[in-house]
């Protein structure tokens, strides 16, 4: 794992027990899937890659660990949401760390820890993009 | 057949409520100016309009994930910009809401992408990516400045 973006002390909780063929999920809002007019087909904005604010951090579902199903995970509030996934390996490879934080909704709750870029560097969020399987689609009303 | 709009300026109402009978309808973005459409791009300015009147109602936490309401000011800018290209038939964005309270607009044409960032009630910061080329272009940009580059790349997604 490449720890050169943060220090020591924040690294201590970043969960090496997370397999790189682990499978993260990220949930979508219908409004972050975008056109792409090459094709008409719908494609995640790169948004869906931007830390929340003012963290280095973004909520991921870490999937052999939450014991749900795609169609649980995306029920009650979440049920016009889209998912996404991609590997802890990619995620890795991208300078990114990998903590596994349950909350009482998600015991596989986890984080995906560093920079994403940029408002002026927004490559790596394309990166991502590009990497990102869609495992459910929204619905978009 | 051309419907002809020629006292109305572009308001908020005035995108929605176009006849949707006609096949090209023609708004009027002032008295003196007026820009013709055709049926497909005019349910695409529908479409990014609409979505930037939906996230007015973007109240904090809309998106689940501590998301902050969506700032008014911006969406104002960004109603201005689009109903601008609009009228200078450009490719029309997809407006975005962003975790932050923002929102852009983007474009994706294959391995090409823009967006345009509402970053405060004064600026834009832009983003062009050519997957094909080395480097993206980035600029920031006073909402009142010159419109040339946004035109000169918003072109590009054609």
């Amino acid at each position: 794992m490449n720890k050169s973006f943060m220090s020591d002390a924040l690294i201590s909780p970043i969960d090496n027990s997370i397999r790189d063929e682990a499978i993260l999920l990220r949930r979508v809002h219908p409004d972050l899937f975008v056109q792409d007019s090459s094709d008409g087909k719908h494609r995640l904005s790169s948004s869906v890659f931007q830390n929340d604010k003012g963290t280095l951090s973004l909520s991921v579902i870490i999937k052999d660990r939450t014991g749900l199903t795609i169609d649980q995970i995306l029920s009650g509030d979440y049920k016009d949401y889209g998912m996404a996934s991609f590997t802890a390996k990619f995620a890795r490879e991208n300078n990114q760390g990998i903590m596994h934080t349950p909350i009482q909704e998600y015991f596989g709750h986890g984080d995906l820890i560093g920079d994403k870029g940029t408002r002026k560097n927004k490559t790596i969020r394309y990166k991502f993009i590009k990497h990102c399987k869609f495992e459910r689609a929204p619905i978009i009303r | 057949m051309t419907k002809t709009y020629s006292e109305i300026l572009i308001s908020d109402q005035d995108i929605t409520a176009v006849d949707s009978s006609t096949t090209v309808a023609t708004y009027t973005y002032s008295k003196e100016h007026s820009v013709e459409m055709d049926q497909n791009y005019r349910q695409q300015c529908n479409i990014a309009y609409n979505k930037l009147a939906k996230f007015t109602s973007f109240k904090r936490n809309w998106d689940l994930s501590n998301g902050e309401k969506i700032n008014d000011e911006c969406l104002d800018n960004a109603k201005r910009i689009l109903k601008h290209m609009i009228f200078l038939s450009l490719p029309v964005p997809t407006p975005v809401p962003l975790n932050n309270g923002m929102v852009q607009f983007e474009w994706h044409n294959e391995n090409k992408h823009l967006e345009i960032e509402f970053i405060n009630p004064f600026q834009i910061d832009i983003f062009y990516l050519d997957e094909d080329s080395s480097k993206p272009r980035t600029w920031s940009q006073s909402i009142s400045s010159s419109f040339e580059y946004i035109y000169m790349y918003v072109n590009k997604m054609n």
